[in-house]
């Protein structure tokens, strides 16, 4: 068996690790390319949102590589990517494949038995409860460095003096991650990206903007899909703050969502005058956070979607309401396979414009305030 | 009191329940009228771009309701199924109407979740809740739900005999036994499957189900399907289909090709439906798997014209004709 599974951000470092822990051999997907999305969209159904389209592709592409089983996690609604695996294996096998894609659906009603067999048989016969779940560990840990490493590359970027010495150590890093084998050679090339990060030379008196994303998860977290949104705000000088990570989102799922537990009361307790029930995917979370950036004196927030995302959609209508009550502009951005690089960098460079303007209008209000004596 | 219902999303499965609820207990109910431009135009303005139709459609006529309903019901319909939802967009509805409409007025925006267990208490605690907001007398909510229960079985079963709700709501109500023939009345059928806000909106499916009446077919519709059956079909996926409607047409339509009751399946699908997404491809490659029978996806958005659906209709209608006529044996594709 060859396993392989969806590019999500960071998630190929950690899940490699877990398989190359395991003696299950992987087949980590190229990163996305062109080529990926143009496989994805040739094949899925039009109207399908953007991750299912992408995902496809890296299946694609695995099996062309030798996949033979793809895991994936799965949900019971109420959005649609618990039903992904299923429209994907019929495109599959109508392409004439014979990939299986195993769903790793969360246990309803507490049965897990369904789980664990699937859990199983990714692990084949040589691997106990015990090593799978020191590897899982392990396969977390990374994750999280990797997200601590994404944070401080937010903040530095804006701040470096010498422009473009972030992007530099990332693309090197970006490219070793992938060729290292297992948990602990994969934590030493994170860990010395990260030295290299601190070592960047900043300017510590410089206030960037701050801007916070919100929105669907797989738009935040996937560069390539998110035409490396992180990026372009950096080096247009503005401190980001991603609402969502990889880690986080495993907490919430992997361990506390297959207890049935949540975590995140603030978000919730944030988001109920707007949205108090779950909308499916991270709509609620949308809200919540915005209303939290606000607060902590941000000076606005995107929210990322795909085209025709159902939960971000509700956000999307309720958002202007929240931006009107919270006194912080919210832009959003819909992504889809059409969307283009000039067009997306000039509604980012508008929307810092706006922003920085904004600011300067209040440092004058508070200022002339205070010459008043108020 | 005046309470407002709009003719949109599941009102053309609900509405006797409703209706039959609030008048009970002595409401007097305003419905909005029938889509058109100006309220689809109404709908769509000053909202996200990118939501679907039918929710653009919804917002439009509650905007028609504002001006003329002492309260308007928009209820937060989670699920009315046993592990299952309708669309996460019906989980905040009420949220989304509230926060792009200035000065509404007030909403019953109760929430229905029978996703635990699909149990009718749950349904009864939000008739209750939604009793409130007109009387405090326990038993007269209780009364009229059950009474509403009642209408609402007549109704279904209706639908089952195969009736379709636009035979049934509105002004053709009268009709319906002396002229509307159900589907058992015509020799030949077609399926003319998606959400039910979308085919029994004459406005949004331009007189689809009239059109091919008219052509001399029956109609059959998910609504006519019975429950055990689709249940059936539906057991045939790998996974539980969560969404209640997505769920409904696929499994009518993969009844409708297995048993041969139709001569051809039009499945009319709304622009940004993120259910219509999945269902429409599963219907078409399962279906086509399954039998040769004609199947013809129909998106519609708010530029679509009547002439584009008209033509569209009478050559697949045409089509189903001539493979009549020639013994069936043409491929039902291309
Ligand atoms: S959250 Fe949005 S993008 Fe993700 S599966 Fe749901 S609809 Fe698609
Ligand atoms: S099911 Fe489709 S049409 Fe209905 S509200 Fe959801 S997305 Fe819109």
């Amino acid at each position: 068996m060859k396993v392989t599974f969806p590019h999500i951000g960071n998630t190929y470092i950690g899940v490699k690790a877990v398989f190359d822990a395991l003696g299950v051999e992987v087949v980590v997907p190229p990163l996305c390319t062109s080529r990926t999305l143009e496989l994805g969209t040739r094949y899925a159904p039009e109207m399908a949102c953007l991750p299912l389209k992408v995902t496809l592709g890296n299946y694609i592409e695995s099996i062309e590589r030798g996949a033979d089983t793809i895991a994936i996690t799965g949900s019971c609604g109420p959005c649609r990517f618990g039903y992904y695996g299923v429209v994907q294996q019929e495109i599959l096998n109508d392409l004439g494949y014979d990939a299986e894609i195993l769903i790793l659906d969360p246990p309803q009603d507490g049965d897990f038995k369904p789980l664990f067999s699937r859990l199983a048989k990714l692990g084949g016969p040589n691997v106990t409860a015990g090593k799978a779940i020191k590897a899982g560990y392990l396969g977390f840990k990374i994750i999280k460095e990797a997200d601590e490493l994404d944070r401080m590359i937010l903040k530095v970027r804006p701040r470096e003096i010498d422009k473009g010495q972030t992007d530099a150590i990332w693309g090197k890093y970006r490219a070793d991650v992938i060729k290292a084998f297992g948990p602990y050679e994969i934590l030493k090339v994170i860990r010395r990206a990260k030295d290299e990060v601190r070592a960047i030379k900043i300017d510590k008196t410089f206030q960037p903007l701050k801007i916070g994303l919100v929105g669907e998860i797989y738009t935040l977290i996937e560069p390539f899909v998110n035409l490396n949104v992180e990026q372009k705000l950096g080096n247009l000088g503005v401190e980001v703050n991603r609402s969502i990570d990889l880690s986080g989102w495993v907490i919430d799922n992997i361990f506390l969502g297959l207890l049935g537990l949540s975590s995140e009361k603030r978000i919730k307790k944030a988001a109920k005058p707007y949205l108090d029930l779950c909308v499916g995917g991270h709509g609620r979370e949308c809200i919540g956070n915005t209303v939290l950036y606000s607060r902590k004196g941000y000076d606005g927030v995107i929210q990322l979607m795909p085209f025709g995302c159902m939960p971000e959609i509700v956000a999307e209508t309720i958002l202007p309401q929240v931006s009107k009550d919270e006194n912080i502009p919210v832009m959003t951005l819909i992504l889809d396979e059409m969307t283009g690089e000039a067009g997306y960098q000039t509604r980012l460079e508008a929307f810092v414009d706006l922003l920085k303007r904004k600011r300067e209008k209040e440092r004058a209000k508070k200022h002339y305030g205070l010459l008043l004596g108020h | 009191m005046k309470i407002g219902i709009a003719k949109g999303l599941l009102y053309y499965i609900y509405y006797p329940l409703w209706r039959t609820f609030f008048e009970k207990l002595g409401c007097e109910i305003i419905v909005s009228d029938d889509t058109n431009k100006n309220i689809l135009d109404r709908g769509i303005k000053d909202f996200a771009d990118d939501a679907c139709l039918p929710l653009k459609l919804f917002r439009g006529h509650i905007l028609e309701l504002a001006s003329k309903s002492d309260v308007i019901f928009v209820p937060r319909l989670v699920s009315v199924a046993k592990h299952e939802y309708i669309c996460p967009k019906f989980c905040g509805l009420p949220e989304m109407i509230k926060n792009s409409i200035a000065h509404l007025p007030p909403i019953i925006d109760e929430t229905l979740n029978m996703h635990k267990n699909g149990s009718m208490e749950e349904m009864r605690g939000f008739f209750m809740s939604v009793g409130r907001h007109i009387t405090n007398d326990k038993s007269a909510i209780s009364e009229a739900y059950s009474e509403a229960v009642k209408a609402q079985r007549g109704y279904d079963a209706l639908l089952r005999s195969g009736f379709l709700p636009i035979d049934l709501l509105g002004d053709r109500q009268d009709k319906a036994f002396r002229e509307i023939k159900s589907a058992r009345d015509y020799s030949q059928a077609i399926g003319i499957i998606g959400h039910p806000y979308v085919i029994y909106d004459n406005y949004l499916s331009m007189g689809l189900i009239d059109k091919v009446r008219q052509a001399g077919y029956g109609v059959i519709t998910p609504e006519n399907v019975a429950d055990d059956v689709i249940d059936e079909e539906a057991d045939k996926l790998p996974k539980h289909m969560f969404y209640t409607f997505g769920k409904n047409i696929y499994a009518s339509a993969m009844h409708m090709i297995r048993s041969k009751s139709v001569k051809g399946v039009i499945y009319m699908s709304a622009f940004g439906c993120g259910v219509d997404a999945f269902i429409t491809e599963l219907v078409q490659r399962r279906g086509r798997r399954l039998d040769n029978i004609p199947i013809m996806i129909l998106n519609i958005d708010e530029h679509t014209g009547q002439a584009g659906v008209d033509t569209r209709v009478e050559a697949f209608l045409d089509m189903i004709k001539w493979r009549d006529q020639h013994e069936g044996d043409v491929p039902a594709y291309r």
